[in-house]
């Protein structure tokens, strides 16, 4: 009896001393974390929420002013607008808490960072006063702002000797928790809540050491987790879509003539100003695709604003045929290795001129003879050599092996081309090749979404995984070869250029980049008489010369559409049935099977010609089929330029004559 | 005594009613026809919404949508292409405009459908790919009466392609015990949807494999499904444990709807367009 009661006294000790004990001792957890890969895109949307919450305001500002008169919109406008909201920092701060009664609740603060002016010119004038006029805050939502109140329990310890150091209250980390202070001062939230905080960049020291300050003193929980992993999926997820939504922002003033009043005056002759009639045309969800990175395409769409149709592709001064074009680039257009004839540049148009205001980087405007080169790369009039056309991305002694230049131009990773050349064998470089594009851009587009949206979507992590994973956990199965043929089949169809996995391989079309894989595949074979004399320079005795001569090409020093029209010929020719094989032929039917069907066999009459893939009058069909897609040309416009495109898609003989 | 007078008032009201029946057709002149009964509409049980997610998209997503759909289309344009050929080759090779038009109409307004199905046997994931279109076969775009154009004596599914993993889901056929079934629409005869044709195809494949079951099923559609197809997916997961996701093309040509996954949709349809009419009226 007495020892139960002596169990039962140490039992309610231990219970009280464990509930009064604890009570008034709360964890406080200070975090930070990068953001680096992000599943179910959590992150992304947290980061876009922040963003959005302020870009929407002030995009409505930007075209209100601008109609009012008070701030004309011009392209200098716009670019201090754009420049402003990419190089801003956005913090959304998700705080949780207890409230008195019990009851679990949340509060959203969304900060943008101020301009580091200075105390004689204050911020700048883009957060004016009535900025919060602009803001559409929902329920819960705060817009924090900078709070210099001498109440404030979180000082602002670094650094205290610049000059400009009271501008410093506009970093938006510390706009987000000295609001939140204030609401905790005033009760409208509890403390002892769990703090989560959202950085579209990284954390200055001084905030970093604000936050250490804010967590310990109100006793909270805080997570920070900063943007600060350049290539991170979260990055550049985020990037992608700001860059997305800017870019629908400014296709909606630009040089439209839809946009015009009525009463303004014709803007033919001349660039267009930004026309500002209503409110941008963002809507939920912002367009996803990135602006596009494609010079031909970009010429092609300011001339289409500039002159509401198709004419310039059709039948303007500039309009030329596939072979007429070539014949002004090319000193020697019958030759693979021709040089680049010096031609003056005709003065700069209206269009040229906004394509290339279009085209601006970091403020820096890209010159005419820029564009030229540009627009000359995407067509294929460049080449591959060595430290003159491609970069030297892998130094001494890789950079001098044969394959490494067409491989770096076409911007595939070396695990990709290892794990395909594994699966397809040595004997097939053409239809390698394919495959090694096809799993490159499937990486890409995998990199390029979150795997919510990459499960939702049908985009097929496992198929890559079983492509060139190490060690290998499955063999690629028959669905997996089929589904890169159809992701081929499609990439082949648009015009889009793709940013490139490494930011200094300039981005190449899908057709032209299959070309110079083949050609790395090719080149990695031994050679029976050697085909150029140097890295940069083909032999003029053994090197092929294209056509009927089927020599092998120096790849590196022929232009890309000369390789490209080698691989069409290689292609055929291992596609063909017949072929004998080392290994055998149902490992060459297993590998070309899934592209019988798409625009890379061409054994049936009718399919579409694979040679004129990169002909001018294809590619301006598939330019101006994105135009029609995103307004800037009617369909009715189309439609010539799909019937002249198709008399080189369809080939030149058919049974049946009407 | 009572039941005689019902009897004998009853053929009263029957001779009465054939008497006036008989003197209204003779005023016409014509005899007329007897109406075919019409079924009842069958009620099909239709599980709780949520076990199939639809999701209409106005843009696409890194192609996604667009190139899937888009490689369905070529694919069909070919198939045409060849069949036409084949039934032109007693006719001289003239194919009339008349002709050509019904094809291209096809390709042009057709939905196309492109669902994949993986299921997992043992720990390996197994996936294959389902296509429809909806409308007839193509032996039935050439309507009796036509002089440029023969039917060839193949199916459709001869011009389609033939590789393992690819199933063409070309007519409905309702698989027994199953209410994977076209719903009664007064308006539409839905029982030649894209959508339907693949759910019962599939359903079938299930039926003979019951390992299939319980699969996740992805689908790829040019229009939202219509209110027959809708329920037919609700009770295609609820039969077979499936998860359904269906990713539809949300717009169409009228002012305000020309989304932009519509747009590059209806661009890949007038370039396959394009390149089946080029094919018979392109000189060498």
């Amino acid at each position: 009896m007495k020892r139960v009661s002596l169990y039962a006294c140490i039992r309610a000790g231990l219970f009280a001393f464990s509930t009064f004990a604890c009570l008034p001792v709360v964890a406080v957890v200070v975090g930070t974390r990068p953001l680096d890969a992000d599943p179910n895109g959590n992150a992304v949307n947290a980061l876009m929420n922040g963003f959005r919450f302020y870009a929407d305001g002030l995009s409505a500002r930007f075209i209100d002013r601008a109609n009012q008169g008070i701030a004309p919109a011009t392209q200098r406008t716009w670019r201090a607008f754009e420049e402003r909201l990419r190089g801003s920092t956005f913090v959304t701060l998700f705080y949780s808490y207890q409230g008195n009664d019990g009851v679990s609740r949340s509060r959203t603060y969304y900060a943008i960072s101020g301009s580091r002016g200075t105390a004689e010119t204050g911020p700048e004038s883009l957060l004016t006063p009535d900025l919060s006029e602009w803001l559409d805050p929902w329920p819960g939502e705060v817009m924090a702002t900078a709070q210099d109140a001498s109440t404030s329990r979180v000082p602002w310890q670094m650094p205290t000797v610049r000059p400009d150091a009271t501008w410093d209250l506009q970093d938006a980390e510390l706009k987000a928790i000295r609001t939140l202070e204030k609401d905790l001062q005033n009760h409208v939230v509890e403390k002892a809540g769990v703090a989560t905080i959202f950085v579209s960049g990284a954390s200055c020291v001084a905030c970093s050491q604000a936050l250490h300050n804010f967590a310990n003193v109100y006793e909270l929980s805080l997570i920070a987790k900063e943007n600060s992993v350049p290539y991170s999926q979260t990055n550049q997820v985020f990037r992608a879509r700001q860059s997305a939504y800017l870019a629908t922002v400014r296709s909606s003033l630009v040089g439209r003539e839809r946009f015009r009043p009525a009463n303004a005056p014709p803007a033919r002759g001349k660039i267009p100003a930004m026309c500002v009639v209503g409110r941008p045309v963002v809507t939920f969800p912002v367009a996803i695709r990135p602006p596009t990175i494609s010079t031909l395409m970009t010429l092609i769409r300011a001339y289409a604003r500039t002159d509401g149709s198709a004419a310039h592709v059709l039948g303007g001064n500039a309009a030329t045929n596939d072979e007429d074009y070539a014949r002004w680039v090319l000193s020697d257009p019958s030759s693979p290795y021709s040089a680049f004839a010096d031609r003056d540049l005709a003065p700069m148009s209206d269009a040229v001129h906004l394509a290339a205001q279009m085209l601006t980087v970091d403020g820096r405007v890209p010159t005419q003879r820029e564009l030229s080169r540009n627009k000359q790369r995407e067509l294929g009039f460049t080449k591959s050599r060595p430290w003159v056309d491609v970069p030297d991305i892998y130094g001494a002694p890789i950079n001098t092996y044969t394959g490494v230049p067409s491989h770096t131009k076409a911007g595939i990773s070396a695990g990709t081309m290892l794990a395909v050349r594994d699966m397809v064998g040595n004997d097939y470089p053409a239809i390698g090749a394919l495959y090694a594009v096809a799993a490159q851009l499937l990486w890409e587009k995998l990199h390029a979404t979150t795997a919510a949206e990459q499960r939702r979507l049908g985009l097929r992590a496992e198929v890559l995984a079983g492509m060139t994973s190490e060690p290998r956990t499955r063999r690629p199965s028959d669905f997996d070869r089929h589904y890169l043929a159809i992701l081929l089949d499609g990439e082949m169809r648009d015009w889009n250029l793709r940013t490139p996995y490494r930011p200094d391989v300039a981005p190449l079309p899908v057709a032209l980049r299959i070309a110079r894989v083949a050609a790395a595949y090719r080149d990695q074979q031994p050679y029976e008489i050697e085909p150029c004399l140097s890295p940069t320079h083909h032999n003029p005795a053994t090197a092929g010369k294209g056509g009927t001569d089927a020599r092998p090409l120096c790849f590196n020093d022929a232009t890309d559409r000369a390789v490209y029209a080698w691989f069409v010929t290689e292609l055929r020719r291992e596609m063909a049935d017949s072929q004998p094989s080392e290994i055998g032929d149902p490992h060459r039917r297993k590998m070309t099977d899934p592209f019988r069907y798409t625009q890379f066999d061409q054994r049936s009459p009718g399919r579409p010609a694979l040679g004129a893939a990169v002909r001018k009058e294809v590619v301006e069909m598939k330019i101006v089929n994105r135009l029609v897609v995103d307004g800037d040309l009617s369909y009715e416009a189309s439609q010539p330029v799909i019937q002249r495109a198709v008399k080189h898609l369809q080939p030149a003989k058919n049974h049946l004559q009407p | 005594m009572r039941s005689s007078c019902i009897v004998v008032a009853s053929r009263l009201i029957f001779t009465g009613l054939v008497c006036f029946s008989g003197a209204d057709a003779s005023a016409q002149g014509r005899r007329k026809a007897t109406p075919k009964p019409v079924p009842p509409p069958v009620e099909l049980p239709d599980p709780s919404p949520g076990t199939v997610i639809e999701a209409g998209y106005t843009d696409d997503i890194e192609g996604a949508i667009g190139h899937r759909l888009g490689f369905l289309i070529n694919v069909y344009a070919h198939g045409m292409q060849e069949f036409i050929r084949d039934a032109a080759r007693d006719h001289a090779g003239a194919v009339s405009e008349a002709s050509m038009e019904r094809f291209r109409n096809q390709l042009m307004t057709a939905t196309f459908a492109f669902f994949e199905y993986s299921w997992h046997v043992g720990g390996v994931r197994y996936t294959r790919i389902y296509v429809s279109r909806s409308n007839h076969d193509f032996e039935r775009l050439i309507p009796p009466g036509v002089s440029d154009l023969t039917a060839p004596g193949t199916g459709e599914i001869d011009y389609l392609p033939d590789v393992g993993v690819f199933r063409f889901a070309r007519t409905t056929v309702a698989v027994p015990g199953s209410s994977v079934l076209p719903s009664h629409d007064p308006r539409a005869n839905r029982a030649n949807d894209a959508e339907l044709k693949i759910l019962q195809t599939l359903k079938n494949d299930i039926r003979l494999n019951p390992q299939m079951a319980g699969g996740e099923l992805v689908g790829f559609v040019s229009q939202k499904p219509c209110v027959s197809c809708s329920p037919a997916l609700r009770r295609f997961a609820s039969e077979t444990g499936a998860t359904v996701r269906v990713n539809y093309v949300d717009g169409e040509y009228a002012d305000g709807r020309r989304t932009p996954l519509f747009m590059a949709l209806r661009q890949d349809r007038a370039v396959a367009a394009a390149l089946l009419v080029s094919y018979f009226s392109h000189a060498p």
